[in-house]
């Protein structure tokens, strides 16, 4: 049996997704909340500068990665039972 | 717009003091963040140390990455939280009354009002290590009201607080005396 290595980016792309959804609440209840000052907007572009940074050096790590490559693998059981 | 624009303000009302929980707090979860962000980077250098081949496997090594990349994101997403409901929870004192506006995580929010001349009496409290060294702690207000007492938890200079309550309380009682004798001199 065999899987493909870009089944990993699905998991992957969820927990993006959640992070995007948590972090634009985040931003909505500072403005909703009335708190649209000079400290929450230093600490919105620094959230957002570090988000690039973090999804920059992600990328550097990920570009080279063959995402179509087949991974094999056999079941443990279906070795032992080679036999019969 | 700023926190206390959000309370609408009666003619003769004004703003005296705005309070949020001590800065230390805040840099106490900021610790925590940096301790969790500091754990795969020493999980990083082991294995590079001892188990170099791991990154170069075509299942593990994408994982790897992919993993650390969603779980880094996910810490500075803390880290931010951290800071949203750090700066949501204030407490708004005007001449007239209090204003407690208190966030507890992304979709738990409380705001409450306290009328000045329903407060009976005022207690300061600074217990701990922490706090007696960085001098934060709670200020309790009690009312009339058989309610929980309203709490100004892990502010600065409690005290000083506590003076400044006790003060606008008793100006606040004045000014509500004034008012009943102009109504009764005008009856």
């Amino acid at each position: 049996m065999s899987f493909s290595v870009g089944l990993l980016l699905i998991p992957y792309f969820i927990a993006v997704a959640a992070f995007l959804i948590f972090a634009l609440l985040n931003v909505y209840h500072l403005i909703a909340y009335g708190a649209t000052t000079k400290v929450s907007f230093l600490f919105t572009f620094v959230f957002l500068a570090g988000s690039t940074f973090i999804a920059y050096v992600s990328w550097m790590y990920l570009k080279d990665v063959d995402w179509t490559a087949q991974i094999m693998f056999q079941l443990t059981q279906a070795v032992a039972f080679e036999g019969f | 717009m700023r926190i206390e624009e959000l309370i609408h303000k009666k003619p003769d009302e004004k703003v005296v003091f705005y309070l949020r929980r001590h800065a230390i707090i805040f840099v106490g979860g900021m610790l925590l963040i940096a301790v969790m962000a500091a754990i795969p980077l020493a999980a990083l250098y082991g294995t590079l140390t001892y188990y170099p081949q791991v990154f170069g496997r075509e299942l593990i090594g994408p994982a790897i990455k992919l993993a650390a990349s969603a779980y880094y994101l996910w810490v500075w997403l803390f880290f931010f939280s951290n800071f949203v409901d750090y700066y949501l929870d204030a407490w708004v004192v005007t001449n007239d009354r209090i204003l407690s506006v208190e966030q507890k995580g992304l979709f738990n929010r409380t705001v409450s009002e306290l009328d000045m001349s329903k407060i009976q009496d005022v207690t300061s409290e600074v217990r701990g290590v922490l706090p007696f060294i960085f001098g934060y702690g709670n200020v309790f207000i009690q009312t009339a009201a058989e309610k929980e007492r309203f709490v100004f938890e892990q502010i600065p200079k409690p005290e000083e607080i506590r003076k400044r309550l006790l003060l606008l309380v008793e100006e606040d009682r004045k000014r509500q005396g004034e008012v009943l004798m102009e109504l009764r001199g005008e009856a």
